[in-house]
């Protein structure tokens, strides 16, 4: 990228005492363009690099906090947005407002018992494919993480559902998604 | 047809057009920084309890030897070490005012509750559990805090000056389990 390609910007009147100068100047493109691949490559390797920004939808916003510097790994991401529940980017339910207590909710037809039932049946499968994976490379088994990418706003109220049905498929070790700010 | 020979003593340079390259990178460089998110994402351990087998349930301590639970309503925060009575008055407890305008918790506020946790690490440094039980409203922002605060020491508290152990491994309590999330 170094090679000293330049774009000619031809000048005929910038002598001095008004005499027509034949001198190309030559505009060194060569920094400009170093800098631009640099800057191409960090912004594509940030994206890359995070599974949770991967995962992560537009109208959630993480809780910010200070001390805890622990990164995600590269495992399943449950999102939940005041609007909708995904798993691994993949729509599970919407997410309603509930009339009595405001709070937000999942639609009656997604219960079954204490559980939503469409996201359990889905980590089951996840749960299912990571076992699988461990029977052929047991250097990877099943760790029962699991991501949660939510809103700041959610309340406790609206999670306990969803931690219950992760629970329940096996996955226990809850990493909340946080925004390091320090 | 007439066929022009190229002089071999031509020393016309060739020149390497960028404009298309260029095109494309000033293009490319606002979507990506239009796109990007410029924080780090971080995690916070929490984990689910888990139902003992019943063959299991002889070797299990009731009441466990240390008993550490944060409870959060509203507009507090209150701390019970190896407490007989749930319901009864805390040991120590954070006044947290809740506020309209913002959900999260004051500077002030979050640092008492971290030196109280630092001072009963102090009385029980091997020990890592602590339950955590909040009402349904709580935003996941202010239970974030909560955990983040007793997860490590901070490289600011003079506690960690007190025992090597925790110089090492700066550890506070990060064996975290969320209370009222029944997992049968």
């Amino acid at each position: 990228m170094s090679a000293g390609s330049g774009a000619q910007v031809s000048a005929s009147k910038f002598g001095r005492g008004g005499a027509p100068s034949q001198k190309e100047i030559v505009l060194n493109l060569t920094p400009m363009i170093d800098l631009m691949t640099i800057l191409v490559v960090y912004l594509v390797m940030s994206f890359s690099a995070d599974p949770a920004i991967l995962a992560n939808a537009k109208d959630i916003e993480l809780s910010p906090v200070k001390i805890t510097t622990e990164k995600p790994k590269t495992i399943s991401v449950i999102s939940l947005s005041k609007d909708q529940l995904l798993l691994d980017g993949k729509p599970i339910c919407p997410v309603i407002v509930n009339p009595k207590d405001g709070f937000p909710d999942f639609p009656d037809s997604v219960w079954s018992g204490f559980f939503i039932s469409p996201l359990k049946d889905a980590l089951d499968k996840v749960k299912e494919n990571a076992e699988a994976i461990a029977k052929i490379d047991p250097s990877k088994p099943f760790s029962g993480e699991i991501l949660l990418d939510a809103d700041r706003r959610i309340p406790f109220a609206t999670l306990k559902p969803v931690l219950r049905s992760a629970g329940n498929a096996g996955f226990r070790q809850i990493k909340i998604a946080a925004k390091g700010i320090n | 047809m007439s066929r022009r020979k190229r002089n071999p003593l031509d020393t016309e340079e060739e020149e390497l057009n960028l404009t298309p390259f260029l095109d494309v990178m000033i293009t490319l460089i606002p979507f990506l920084m239009l796109c990007a998110s410029f924080f780090t994402v971080v995690v916070l351990e929490a984990k689910l309890p888990t139902p003992i087998p019943p063959e299991k349930m002889q070797d299990v301590k009731i009441p466990p030897p240390f008993d550490l639970v944060v409870q959060v309503p509203k507009d507090s925060i209150k701390i019970f070490v190896n407490s007989k009575d749930p319901l009864g008055a805390p040991q120590y407890a954070v006044d947290a005012k809740d506020r309209t305008d913002s959900s999260s918790y004051s500077d002030d506020e979050l640092k008492m509750f971290h030196k109280i946790l630092v001072n009963i690490k102090i009385k029980y440094p091997t020990e890592e559990r602590m339950a955590l039980d909040v009402i349904p409203s709580l935003p996941l922002e202010k239970m974030s805090e909560i955990l983040d605060q007793s997860r490590t020491f901070q490289s600011t508290d003079s506690a960690i000056n007190l025992n090597p152990q925790f110089k090492q491994e700066m550890k506070l309590f990060p064996g975290l389990a969320m209370k009222g999330v029944y997992v049968p």
